[in-house]
């Protein structure tokens, strides 16, 4: 579905001491995955990890300075912040409606907007006289669950979620993993989901990628989390505070 | 535990005044007292009101707000006192630790200038003693190499590290009250879980603790007493035992066991075993 | 966003201002008691009186009609050199801050030329090269400015650009046209607006500025700058003459700047939640 071989990017540093040619501060180093049809794939990795980086990348965002790139099919992102993910001019309907005529431009066919945009609000399990809102007349969970339906909108065969559940409340990531779990069994869609919480993707990936350092320093599949090698993977492993036990 | 209330809050209400001269209840009555040496944690997600109770009761929102109701501390009420008077609480009675430790420390001083400055205000003492009191300091928050980083700037140290010097310092005002608002919010899960390790020794020290956090698991590694917060008003109050288990709000109940089924799927991939007795 | 305006008390009153100006302009024949171009040598600095109501001028001229006809050269040529300005920068700017690379350092350069000249003497420069014409001065106006409008659109549009529902559009492949016109063009119109009514002010103190100093509109044509400028001449001897254009020009000029102050409290997305 989705392959990369040696991803090397570097940013233009801000404060260069030359005057002149290019100082590069390297943020990615060599970075190879695969991520197979109708995978949920985990990057883990801490802010700075270059994990969002990689996320541009792989929806060609960004063109990496190095490497090469393979993506089957269209490819659809959710973002995390939620209050800039939608045009905040835009109504609910618009939203979603941008992403179903960029397919009847792509597939060339005719869609009913109208009765398709009615089909996704149910989807994703918001009521149907929500079409006329505007994103700041929403919660954010409702405004994320609009979001996952306009990129559902785009019949992707990947979706991209980049801390697409981090800045919801806690109750909220829940339901909504749960939500993209069922979307993803009834599309038949891959998906990268991009984060720093650990417990998230034990509950959602099939397989994680920690990043570290802008390296890809372990790859594990979840179930088997336990026999992570790597000093910085095992220190998160150990960092998750738990619910603390009931003294007896 | 002591009987002693150091801080008691009665029908507390918060009410905000639009641009339009509408009012928008913010907090709902409230009413929750602090025992001496405990740790009360306050448990809420984001507009649940919970950082603006506490703003409320130190005095720390604007003249948009109107705050109504009483707030009892060594039996004065904060709330019918001075900005003055209640500067002076915050500082030496009271000593907050914020969410965001990059945006605590001014970014054009070195870390030693702002932490004599921190105590002038309040401690007297001579600039060489000071020095030798903020390099103690540090050293008791297992910060490594105390001199090298009275030397540098806020942006050259990491969050987790300036996150200990702002608990260090709260620490060092030798105050009746810790407020804790979000501290492990805006850093990595790894240093989040050094910081609930220092927290953890503050609590052994016996200071009164408020702790503010949207993290049911964080706050139940430290909280005496949760307070749970929804819209507004406090939905459940009691023990952690109490929250987890005979919760009768469902709001509560929702948070908990949605919290419990990420953590157990964790537990039970790392085959740790759950190893407490709450899911069953 | 038009709701707030409307309960903005400020605002309303300066629309009530500059609409009312605007239509006394454009209906100038039926408001105008006189002819504003009659020259009556013997009632000359007549004072305020029923017939005269703001008494006449060295020629015998009814100052009031003068000052009615006078908003169309006043109001309209600086609405011209507005719309012109910001249709430049709008353009400029939008080019260099979405395509970036080299069309932007080719724009912003030259837009570092022009903002690099001290504006007046550019428009004496071109009023100079070009003859002495109300066109000349419009144009002179509008060259000068546009640089400034598209480095502030640029930097707005710098901004948005990485804005997630810019950043969605891109990633699924949707239209630049649809990027340019329905996302970015809206979202930095609202700035713009508070910006351009500002500016008109700037406009219409600039064009009376050269119509002042005789560069701009001539005369015998009525405008408030040239009617300064012939008040100057008998300024000790009949100060009635200067009152009128003079006062006109300041309400009008505040008018625009209060609106402008409104629109930035009413277009303020950060209170759409209030």
């Amino acid at each position: 579905m989705i392959t990369l071989d040696k991803i090397n990017v570097g940013f233009r540093k801000e404060n260069t001491t030359k005057l002149f040619g290019k100082e590069k501060k390297q943020v990615l180093f060599d970075v190879s995955m695969h991520v197979n049809q109708g995978e949920c794939i985990g990057l883990l990795g801490e802010s700075g990890s270059g994990k969002s980086t990689l996320g541009r990348i792989i929806c060609g965002l960004l063109k990496p300075d190095s490497g090469t790139i393979n993506v089957t099919g269209p490819i659809s992102i959710v973002f995390q912040d939620y209050t800039t993910s939608a045009n905040p001019r835009f109504t609910v309907s618009q939203i979603i409606k941008e992403s179903l005529s960029v397919r009847e431009r792509t597939q060339g066919i005719k869609i009913e907007k109208e009765e398709e945009v009615q089909h996704l609000l149910e989807l994703v399990g918001l009521p149907k006289d929500f079409v006329t809102r505007y994103p700041h007349e929403l919660s954010g969970g409702q405004l994320q669950r609009v979001c996952i339906a306009r990129a559902v909108a785009l019949q992707p065969k990947t979706i991209l979620f980049d801390e697409a559940i981090s800045s919801l409340d806690a109750h909220t990531q829940v339901q909504i993993m749960d939500l993209l779990l069922k979307i993803k069994k009834q599309f038949n869609l891959t998906y990268v989901f991009i984060t720093h919480d650990l417990t998230s993707v034990t509950y959602f990936c099939d397989r994680v990628l920690f990043l570290y350092q802008g390296r890809v320093v372990e790859e594990k599949k979840v179930t088997d989390l336990a026999r992570v090698e790597h000093d910085y993977a095992k220190s998160l492993l150990y960092s998750i505070v738990d619910i603390r036990s009931n003294e007896k | 535990m002591s009987e002693k209330k150091i801080l008691e809050i009665k029908n507390l209400t918060v009410d905000l005044r639009n641009t339009n001269k509408q009012t928008q209840k913010i907090i709902h009555d409230i009413s929750f007292e602090l025992y001496e040496g405990e740790c009360l944690g306050i448990l809420g997600e984001s507009g649940s009101g919970k950082s603006m109770s506490v703003k409320a009761i130190l005095g720390l929102l604007n003249s948009n707000f109107i705050i109504n109701g009483k707030a009892m501390f060594f039996g004065v009420d904060l709330l019918s006192q001075t900005n003055e008077k209640l500067r002076q609480y915050r500082g030496n009675k009271i000593t907050m630790i914020l969410q965001n430790p990059m945006t605590c420390f001014d970014p054009l001083y070195t870390m030693e200038k702002q932490i004599k400055e921190t105590w002038m205000s309040h401690i007297r003492l001579s600039k060489h003693e000071m020095k030798d009191k903020a390099m103690d300091m540090l050293a008791r928050m297992q910060l490594k190499d105390p001199e090298e980083i009275l030397k540098k700037y806020p942006h050259q140290l990491s969050g987790g590290m300036l996150q200990r010097i702002t608990i260090g310092l709260a620490l060092s005002m030798e105050p009746d009250l810790i407020v804790a608002d979000e501290p492990t919010t805006a850093i990595d899960a790894i240093t989040q879980y050094e910081i609930m390790k220092e927290f953890e020794e503050i609590k052994k020290r016996k200071t009164a603790m408020i702790f503010i956090s949207h993290d049911l698991s964080v706050v139940s590694q430290i909280a005496d007493r949760i307070i749970v917060m929804n819209q507004g008003k406090i939905a459940e109050q009691g023990d952690l035992n109490h929250i987890m288990l005979h919760a009768k709000d469902s709001y509560t109940k929702q948070l908990v066991s949605s919290k419990r089924m990420v953590l157990e799927k964790y537990n039970a991939i790392l085959q740790k075993g759950y190893k407490d007795d709450y899911t069953r | 966003m038009w709701r707030r305006l409307y309960k903005n008390k400020m605002a309303m009153v300066m629309i009530g201002i500059i609409l009312m100006t605007t239509i006394i302009g454009i209906f100038a024949p039926f408001f105008a008691p006189h002819d504003s171009y009659k020259i009556n040598i013997l009632d000359k600095y007549a004072p305020y009186s029923l017939e005269y109501p703001l008494g006449t001028d060295n020629l015998g001229r009814c100052i009031l009609s003068r000052m009615i006809y006078g908003i169309r050269p006043t109001l309209f040529l600086s609405l011209l050199t507005m719309i012109g300005t910001i249709s430049i920068g709008t353009v400029m700017g939008l080019l260099a801050g979405y395509f970036t690379g080299i069309i932007d350092e080719i724009i912003m350069r030259m837009v570092d030329v022009m903002l690099s000249f001290p504006s007046q003497i550019m428009v004496f420069a071109v009023v100079a090269l070009l003859g002495v014409d109300v066109r000349n001065v419009i144009l002179a106006n509008v060259f000068i400015k546009w640089a400034w409008y598209a480095r502030m659109i640029r930097t707005n549009v710098m901004k948005y650009k990485d804005t997630n529902y810019v950043l969605y559009s891109r990633c699924i492949g949707n239209k630049e046209s649809f990027i340019l016109f329905r996302h970015l063009l809206p979202s930095i119109s609202s700035e713009m607006a508070v910006l351009a009514t500002l500016d008109i002010g700037w406009a219409i103190l600039n064009i009376s500025t050269l119509s002042f100093l005789g560069l701009g509109v001539q005369a015998p044509t009525p405008e408030w700058g040239a009617m300064l400028s012939e008040a100057k001449n008998v300024l000790t001897t009949n100060p009635n003459q200067m009152i009128a254009p003079g006062v006109a020009i300041v309400i009008l000029v505040a008018a625009f700047n209060f609106l402008g102050d409104a629109l930035r409290d009413a277009l303020d997305p950060k209170e759409k939640n209030l």
